[in-house]
């Protein structure tokens, strides 16, 4: 059963992915903040990696470039719900800085599934 | 308060003029200016009094002239100056407000989006896991959810249009583009509509998508539609510019009422009836055009209607023609 890990500050956000991923069959772990986050990715590398770039305590960016420091492989799905300039230009960065994949917020069950599933088939 | 113009400026100096000899004329009588003028040339024969006092009139009424001629200059170029730091102090509180406003869309859009998210994910979840034959209403109603859901997503889609100042990456040759935009331009417009174009070759590679400059042609078309009747008759012009394109849009419907004329671009600003329009039309042609470093204005057209003008920076097309 892939393990998943989710990091996103709103735990609504969070509640409605990880519902979903358990329904479709997944080991779900979540993390409020990217801190938590990165000690998980250390402890026992998951599958996949859902990462919100907008967060309060450190940003979906630097917790990239912490990876990248740290060596950590887990490939990661930058998500995003924008901002005056956030949409565009950080999902990009996050792609440059070596996020696998990249959603943009709102998206539904079936965009979500999609991508995890093309994810771990790579 | 209202100004004087120029015409009651020239009035009220030639008054100030005309008091100004009355004093000095009053002040040369009581000093027996005449006599002493006399004695002078009676002392010096060879001078005639006559031409001293025509020559002395003349000079005088020369300096005058000379002076308010100057001075009716000078007040016209300053009342032009003040008029166009004006226009530009207004432009510039115009630009800043949307500016701001678009700060606040992406923030608003940007919370929207986590709240928005959710709803969708957890409906479609909790519709999905319902027996068909069991819950039937209930999956109906769980259906109607997500489609309003769907309608907010497509309004927070558009504010966030405007609310990005970033362009969208993609570059696209301006008469290229402005071919297909036609093409819908005319398949929008009823038979009865009256349209015109005109468009330069050479209008050069713009910082905008295909389906942005569709988009920017379309809505501005609707816009006239919007305003004015369907026998309306619209002006679609697009020119060179030394440093890029202009492209105007005239209609000759109502025009634009001055009093919501600084407003027109604002997100959610329409004078349609509650529920007929969005508001974001004009917001989003703006944020398009915006992006791609260009700018957008309007105005009323002295015959009746309106004009939109927007200005593109572009580069020359690699490849000739279009």
């Amino acid at each position: 059963m892939p393990r998943i890990l989710i990091i996103d500050d709103d735990d609504l956000v969070r509640y409605a992915i990880a519902e979903t991923l358990r329904r479709a069959g997944h080991e779900v772990i979540e993390c409020a903040g990217a801190a938590d986050g990165l000690r998980v990715m250390t402890e026992g590398a998951p599958d996949l990696c859902i990462l919100d770039m907008i967060m309060p305590d450190q940003d979906g960016l630097e917790t990239l470039t912490r990876m990248k420091g740290l060596g950590l492989k887990t490939p990661v799905l930058a998500i995003s719900g924008g901002g005056r300039t956030g949409l565009g230009l950080y999902l990009q960065t996050a792609s440059l800085l070596g996020a696998k994949d990249i959603l943009s917020k709102p998206f539904d069950n079936e965009i979500l599934l999609a991508k995890i599933e093309e994810m771990l088939a790579r | 308060m209202p100004e004087r113009t120029t015409t009651q400026e020239l009035i009220f100096y030639l008054v100030i003029a005309a008091a100004m000899t009355l004093v000095i004329t009053a002040s040369l009588v009581a000093l027996d200016a005449f006599d002493f003028i006399y004695e002078y040339t009676r002392s010096h024969e060879d001078m005639e009094l006559d031409e001293l006092i025509l020559g002395i009139a003349a000079a005088l009424f020369s300096l005058v002239a000379v002076g308010m001629f100057k001075s009716v200059n000078d007040l016209r170029r300053y009342r032009e100056a003040v008029e166009a730091r004006r226009k530009l102090e207004k432009e510039l509180e115009h630009r800043q407000r949307l500016s701001a406003l678009g700060t606040l869309l992406g923030g608003m859009a940007h919370s929207l989006n986590n709240y928005l998210l959710p709803i969708e994910m957890l409906c479609g979840l909790t519709r999905d896991g319902l027996d068909t034959k069991l819950h039937e209403r209930e999956r109906q109603h769980l259906g109607k959810v997500l489609e309003a859901t769907k309608g907010a997503k497509s309004v927070v889609a558009e504010a966030l249009t405007f609310a990005r100042a970033d362009a969208s990456g993609e570059q696209v040759d301006l008469n290229t583009a402005l071919r297909h935009a036609l093409v819908l331009v005319d398949a929008m417009l009823p038979p009865t509509a009256n349209v015109s174009k005109a468009v330069e070759p050479g209008l050069g590679v713009v910082d905008l998508s295909l389906q942005q400059v569709q988009t920017i042609m379309l809505l501005l078309v609707q816009n006239a539609l919007d305003a004015a009747d369907d026998e309306v008759s619209i002006e679609i012009r697009a020119e060179r510019d030394p440093k890029g394109a202009i492209i105007k849009i005239t209609d000759d419907g109502p025009g634009i009422p001055l009093d919501i004329m600084p407003r027109i671009f604002e997100p959610f600003f329409t004078t349609k009836p509650q529920g007929e329009g969005t508001g974001l039309g004009l917001s989003t042609v703006y944020g398009h055009v915006n992006g791609a470093g260009g700018n957008l204005r309007a105005e009323n057209v002295a015959t009746g209607g309106a004009r939109f003008i927007l200005w593109l920076p572009s580069n020359p097309s690699p490849a000739k023609g279009s």
